[in-house]
């Protein structure tokens, strides 16, 4: 610890702290603005000069360690004078008309819809305006009297770009604090937004004036965040002002759960902004956490209230009429001849009750949730087994081994963790793939490998980690074993997996090969899951059980006359056509294919509108919390089954609030033991595994070859694999209510490498036929450099056809997870 | 010459040494040289076609075995350009033309005649001065490092060799340990010569003690001040020089990789410290295993791309690793932590260019030129009103007063002095009450200045010192990288300000304000661009208020300059020759032949090119200030 004194104040500090940390602590006021605790420092605004006894000049307090024995005086007649001299320089280019009027009390307090012009001249004009920095420090420094400006305005007169979807930069308020570029190369590593210019011209921008869509940036958010003023503003809340409330509660687009906090005002969810409470480093949000929310949660589109089809049209009805008419569907179908499936974006208590209503109210063994096409080898049985890994896990392995996944674009949070990880030379990346990503810039050593072949790969790296002989002798996995070894020595090892290996034949497989390479290398285990809910769609799915068809049996049974009623929760219908006698839609918007068909369409109410829990791939149960009233007549997806189950006369869903289903929940579902809402209030809640509990990994999940996988032929010479890289929440793609997000997600299109485009002679941009022995669709050609020679990936929704024709509906025998991988060729259109 | 040094790897300290003496002695000191100055400025006149000439004029007389041509370096007479000099007569030519060339041949070569007309004249005699170390300005200098330039053809590493170079690096590869090295630098007081005056000495022992590898060298040559140009004759005259220093430093310091940061503005700096490192590098003075004796070193050039806020080491280290030249916070010290987190030594180019003089002299012998706080010489730039623009290298301790009337000439069309202003646009004014101050780093300090990088600028009573100080302030504010509120923003309003009182709109309050602000920009600023800019202002209000007081009161301009504040008038010693109708920019002068002429003053708008067109002699048309109304 260093003591030092400060104003005549004794205060002790660790080694390594400023001066301004030694202020912070003993609770002296020094203005900062350039100054953001968990960035590195700048010393550029001068802000926080001090006087250091036997230190020349005026050194800032921000950048200067803490010496044990140093006197400090923050208060001298000079310094104070030479911040408000500092002050006054930044107000002549700062438009500050709002700061020195002399009615800016009065005014302040009144006249808020002043607040919506285009050119911010004063505070009440700026997007930030109560919420800002510089009014802070200006208020702090000047206090009552406020600031006299005795220069003359610099404005610059910059035009506001908005050529971005969510930020506004509005370069004429900005005051060069850097904050910004430091959160971007600090926090988001892309490093887009710098210091442009010198002199007068000075400025901040992305290189050669771009977009940030053109540009590197992933619009997390976080320079909007660390800018202390209105330049870098969201877009969808300029006109706000302060949120009247904020309500803390867990993101809903992921399965990472990062925690936000909504500002609500007037009973609408105005901002999503991230709150600490996680254990790792990161700023946790991503695009959709940050800007996607309110728009997505305003949408014009949402179901407000029920519709029932009459005469080939929906109409508004009440609900009794639609649940009479839902009940009425029920009463006259074969329970064995109806299914109900449910989302992995919904909650805990959602869930359960839709396990209860299926077993109890419709009667039918066909329950399944969408995981099932993603993740189906972990379903019914322990997802992570014994060593489940936690996000901390992460930041802390020696080696990270990552196989068929692309966190960066699915789970941007964790992603960073794995960047910044090996940025500081933390921890080495091993990643096994068909194809580069953009983690593959901080890669210690890349697999890549034909799709289809993981299987083959996973026992390669297993026998070479178990010291076994035999196998094809490949560079690639002896350096990535040898790198995986050397790391288990030093300390420990983390395994992330992904729908790579999950959504393949050999999924269940591979489930098993993957854990068995976690076990050997002492590892912990983590399953990137992709709805939020996943985890606990597999946690309860597991002990409620499914005992009859899964999900993609369900459509096809449905496609093939075999289905009367049709119960969908949050999902939407595979494109084709459908023979089912009775489809009922719950969601928050009409999904695109059931939508048409549907003869019942029940609203639900968004995450922002209701209470509950998911559980987030770390087995973290988190909250869900209510922020403003549900919308129109919607409600949350365990109330309306609640009502049917009532209107059917089915004993067993009087509940009142979720905290009584989560009290049950607890006691049907082992992972869930000892989960109550009070218990959630107070510390994490980690729900614990069978497998956990007893120490060992689950149960061998049966051998057996599945059928192979189609590959490449002199005919069809391109292995395909299609991989929506889009977001969805329930049925519905975030990009379809939130075009900015369109216009920054990956563009849809068919990637191919570089070097097949050149042979084939195809232009990036041009429209090309994939072409499978079952059918074809169109598609845009992305040559990249990241796809390796022969494979192609379809990516997003666009194009014409639907890749379902293009391929043969395969499912693993044991998960029933389908795969997407066929033979294909190319030709330019 | 390098025919001669052999184009070979030499091997070793005495193959070294056999290979000097070899050069030496095929010196013939009889046989006729002539040598014209390539510097820069010569080159931009007509220097080359000069040489050009040369040449055809000795291959015409069949004398191409019996006298050999040379481009050298800058000899710093730059006024006077473009030189040529023929020895051993020590014959100096000034403002030679290609014509010129045949007549140099035949007369001056082959008769030992001297053209008259070419010759220098000291206008204080009034007397012409054929030999080159008869004239004044160079006969007051003290050329230690500038002397290479006159001998040396820099593109050709022989000549170097020739007048003693890398004769110092090898008696520190086969005498001295590298304690010894920093021991003689320590004695001869070596102070950085780039602008900041730290003790050489000191910086690279902190390097040296510090733990890290690799370490790096860096040699400023960013040379950003206007007006500065000394680093840029030193690298494009004798570039061995500041190689040798380099290589003598890195051996004090244990470093293997120099870089040499040279601004984009100096092709031919560039181009010949190219060819000395590739020179260099085949004879074995550089690269791997230096003759032989294991010690590694290698150079390479960084170009600036037109930031002079990179001639600020941290910045410039920034640029080097390809970031934004955005200076940081001290400390680290780059001795400490410098180019990639390396402990790194960084030093000017003259100050590089010491170094082999000092081995060779010994560090007590150098300790003896100068005064206590300033050892050894000092080259400055010399611009401005002065009569021998050029470069000046003086023992520290002369006096102001001998550089400018001395060896720089006096002023020219019999002005008066007025001000000498010093270290660029980070220093200041210094008028003439000081002109006896002996230069040195503490007393161009006591008076308000700084020595800086050498820059010094005569002015004189045509000079407005506000104007003066609005030029330096503006180009410190366009030069400023931005990074903190008092030198982005301080800068700017101050800029205003002064172009406010040029326009004759200031006011008392103004000037109030224009301290103040240069308070505030002086004592917050990050680094020193910002910590220095205000200087010259602070000076010129110092010393001459009332110049300022003269625009803010009067609304004039007492140097009759400022073009706000000013007017033309045609006297009555026109004789209505029209010369000025002709030329005028706005048709705003009238008048009929052989008679008095007037200028409109709606019309004029001060160009000046009337003052300029009328024949001396005449001088009708006069400057007035402050503007009053005159009848249309």
């Amino acid at each position: 610890m260093i003591e030092l004194l400060i104003d005549g104040q004794k205060v002790e500090v660790e080694e390594g702290a400023s001066v301004l940390d030694a202020t912070r602590k003993a609770k002296i006021f020094v203005p900062t603005l350039c100054y953001q605790r968990d960035l590195s420092p700048f010393g550029g605004c001068r802000m926080c000069i001090v006087a250091i006894e036997g230190v020349p000049g005026f050194p800032t307090a921000c950048t200067t360690r803490a010496v044990p024995g140093m006197v400090v005086r923050t208060d001298t007649g000079e310094v104070l004078e030479l911040r408000k001299k500092l002050l006054e320089l930044l107000l002549s280019e700062h438009p500050s008309s709002c700061l020195i009027c002399e009615d800016r009390n009065g005014c302040w307090d009144s006249h808020e819809c002043t607040g919506r012009a285009e050119i911010t001249t004063g505070c009440k004009f700026c997007p930030n305006h109560s919420r800002c920095g510089l009014e802070y420090v200006v208020q702090r420094v000047f206090g009552e009297e406020g600031p006299t400006v005795k220069f003359p305005s610099l404005y610059r007169a910059i035009p506001i770009d908005r050529r971005d979807p969510f930020i506004d930069r509005d370069d004429n308020l900005c005051i060069l604090c850097g904050r910004c570029v430091r959160a971007c190369a600090e926090q988001s590593f892309t490093c887009t937004l710098d210091f442009m210019y010198r002199g007068g011209e000075a400025r901040v921008g992305t290189a050669f004036n771009r977009t940030l869509a053109e540009s590197d940036c992933r619009f997390c958010g976080a320079c909007v965040d660390a800018c202390p003023t209105g330049t870098l503003a969201e877009r969808a809340r300029r006109w706000e002002g302060p949120a009247q409330d904020r309500v803390a509660t867990t993101c809903s687009f992921c399965s990472i759960g990062c925690q936000f906090d909504f500002g609500v005002k007037n009973d609408r969810v105005i901002e999503a902004m991230p709150r600490k409470d996680g254990e790792t480093r990161e700023r946790e949000a991503c695009t959709r956490g940050r800007f996607a929310v309110v728009e997505f949660v305003r949408s014009v589109r949402r179901l407000k209230t029920p519709l029932v089809r009459r005469g080939g049209e929906l109409v508004e009805v009440p609900w009794e009429t639609a649940l009479e008419a839902v009940a009425e569907g029920i009463r006259s179908s074969d329970p064995k001849r109806s299914a109900l499936i449910y989302s992995g974006s919904c909650t805990n208590e959602d869930i359960y009750v839709a396990h209860k209503f299926a077993r109890d109210v419709l009667q039918t063994p066909h329950v399944d949730g969408s995981l099932r096409l993603s993740y189906g080898p972990l379903l019914g049985s322990d997802a992570t087994g014994a060593s489940p890994a936690r996000l901390s896990d992460l930041e802390e392995a020696e080696a990270v081994l990552v196989v068929g996944a692309d966190p960066d674009f699915s789970h941007t949070v964790l992603a960073l963790i794995l960047e910044r990880a090996a940025m500081e030379g933390r921890a080495r990346l091993v990643l096994v793939g068909p194809y580069g990503t953009r983690l593959s810039d901080y890669a210690a050593c890349e697999i890549r490998h034909a799709p289809g072949e993981e299987r083959q790969v996973l026992e390669w790296l297993h026998k070479r980690l178990s010291g076994g002989e035999g196998g094809e002798p490949r560079e690639d996995v002896d350096r990535a074993a040898e790198i995986l070894e050397t790391a288990k020595g030093q300390g420990s090892v983390a395994v992330v997996y992904g729908t790579g290996l999950m959504r393949r034949l050999d999924g269940a497989a591979n489930r098993q090969l993957v854990e068995g390479v976690a076990k050997v290398l002492s590892a912990k285990l983590m399953p990137l899951l992709s709805r939020a809910n996943d985890r606990g769609s597999i946690e309860i799915g597991a002990a409620l059980g499914c005992q009859g068809l899964t999900t993609a049996e369900i459509f096809e049974a449905a496609r093939t006359g075999k289905m009367d009623l049709l119960y969908l929760m949050g999902e939407d219908l595979w494109p084709g056509s459908y023979d089912a006698k009775f489809v009922v839609v719950q969601d928050m918007f009409l999904p695109a294919e059931a939508g048409e068909i549907a003869d019942v369409v029940l609203p639900v109410a968004s995450f922002a509108e209701v209470d509950g829990s998911y559980t987030n791939l770390e087995g973290r149960v988190q909250r869900l919390r209510r922020a403003i009233p549900p919308l129109g007549v919607s409600k949350p997806d365990w109330q309306i089954l609640a009502r049917l189950a009532e209107q059917l006369g089915v004993e067993g869903f009087q509940y009142q609030e979720p905290s009584e289903i989560m009290a049950e929940l607890a006691g049907a579902v082992p992972f869930f033991k000892g989960a109550s809402y009070e218990a959630l209030e107070k510390r994490a809640f980690f729900g614990k595994s069978q497998a956990q509990e007893r120490g060992d990994s689950p149960a061998s999940a049966g051998s057996g070859r599945a059928p192979r996988s189609e590959t490449p032929s002199a005919d069809y010479p391109f292995s395909l694999l299609v991989e929506f890289d889009e977001y969805v929440h329930r049925a519905t793609p975030l990009s379809w209510q939130v075009p900015g997000l369109a216009r920054i997600e990956p563009a849809a299109g068919l990637a191919l490498s570089v070097t097949d485009a050149e042979v084939l002679r195809i232009q990036p941009g041009a429209p090309v036929s994939v072409i499978s022995r079952r059918g074809r669709v169109t598609a845009k050609a992305m040559p990249s450099e990241r796809t390796p020679p022969g494979v192609v990936r379809l990516v997003g929704r666009g194009g014409e056809g639907s890749p379902a024709g293009v391929f043969e509906l395969l499912l693993d025998p044991i998960s029933k997870a389908p795969e997407e991988i066929c033979a294909v060729r190319i030709e330019r259109l | 010459m390098s025919e001669e040094a052999g184009n070979k790897r030499i091997r070793s300290v005495s193959e070294f040494e056999e290979t000097a003496m070899a050069v030496r002695s095929k010196h013939d000191s009889t046989k006729t040289w002539i040598s014209v100055c390539g510097g820069t400025s010569c080159s931009a006149s007509e220097a080359r076609p000069v040489r050009e000439a040369l040449q055809e004029a000795i291959a015409k007389n069949r004398l191409k075995k019996k006298v050999g041509l040379k481009l050298t370096g800058c000899h710093g007479f730059c006024e006077h350009g473009p030189l040529v000099v023929v020895s051993p007569d020590g014959v100096c030519y000034e403002r030679v033309k290609p014509e010129d060339a045949a007549e140099i041949v035949e007369k001056t070569v082959l008769e030992h005649e001297v053209i008259e007309r070419l010759l220098y004249v000291d206008p204080k005699t009034q007397e012409k001065v054929p030999l080159e170390k008869d004239i004044p300005f160079y006969s007051r200098q003290t050329r230690v490092l500038l002397a290479g330039n006159m001998l040396v053809d820099s593109t050709t590493i022989g000549d170097y060799i020739a007048i003693g170079g890398y004769q110092a690096l090898t008696k520190v590869l086969a005498e001295m340990s590298p304690e010894d090295v920093i021991s003689e630098v320590r004695k001869s007081g070596l102070r950085g010569r780039g602008g900041a005056g730290f003790s050489t000495a000191i910086k690279w022992e902190a390097c040296r003690q510090t733990p890290g590898s690799p370490k790096y060298l860096i040699c400023n040559a960013d040379e950003g001040d206007p007006g500065a140009y000394m680093d840029r004759s030193v690298l494009e005259g004798n570039p061995h020089s500041v190689l040798e220093g380099m290589l003598i430093g890195a051996y004090a310091i244990g470093a293997e990789r120099g870089y040499v940061y040279v601004r984009a503005e100096y092709p031919l700096a560039i181009e010949h410290l190219g060819i000395a490192i590739e020179q260099a590098r085949e004879h074995g003075l550089l690269g791997s295993d230096i003759l032989g004796t294991g010690f590694d070193f290698d150079v390479t050039i960084s170009r600036g791309a037109g930031a002079f806020v990179c001639g600020e080491e941290t910045a410039l280290m920034a640029s080097i690793e390809g970031r934004r030249g955005m200076p940081r916070l001290r400390p680290p010290h780059p001795a400490e932590s410098g180019l990639w987190g390396k402990p790194t030594t960084i030093n000017n180019v003259e100050t590089w260019a010491s170094v082999p003089v000092i081995v060779r002299k010994g560090g007590d012998e150098y300790a003896r030129i100068g005064t206590k706080s300033g050892k050894g010489t000092k080259i400055f730039s010399l611009v401005g009103k002065i009569n021998n623009t050029g470069l000046v290298e003086v023992p520290m301790g002369i006096t102001l007063r001998e550089i400018i009337e001395d060896i720089g000439g006096g002023i020219p069309d019999g002005k008066r002095f007025k001000a000498i202003q010093t270290g660029g646009p980070s220093g200041g004014c210094i008028p003439e009450e000081h002109l006896d101050l002996r230069v040195d780093y503490e007393s161009l300090r006591e008076v308000g200045s700084i020595m800086g990088s050498g820059g010094m600028i005569v002015m004189d009573e045509t000079t407005c010192m506000v104007d003066v100080a609005h030029y330096f302030l503006s180009f410190t504010q366009e030069e400023s990288c931005g990074k903190c509120t008092p030198c982005r923003i301080g800068t700017r309003q101050m800029v205003t300000i002064l172009e406010r009182i040029k326009r004759g709109e200031g006011t008392p309050e103004d000037l109030k304000q224009l301290e103040e602000l240069a308070q505030t920009v002086k004592l917050t600023s990050l680094c020193g661009l910002g910590q220095t800019a205000p200087n010259p202002v602070l000076t010129t209000l110092r010393y001459f208020h009332d110049e300022y007081e003269a625009h803010v009161n009067e609304d004039r301009c007492p140097a009759l300059a400022c073009t706000d504040l000013i007017y033309f008038e045609i006297n009555d010693n026109c004789v209505g020759c029209g010369l000025c109708v002709k030329e005028c920019t706005t048709d705003a002068i009238s008048g009929e032949r052989k008679k008095l002429h007037r200028i409109d003053q709606v019309k004029c708008m001060r160009c000046g090119t009337c003052v300029a067109v009328c024949p001396p002699k005449i001088a009708a048309v006069e400057r007035h200030s402050p503007v009053r109304a005159v009848a249309s």
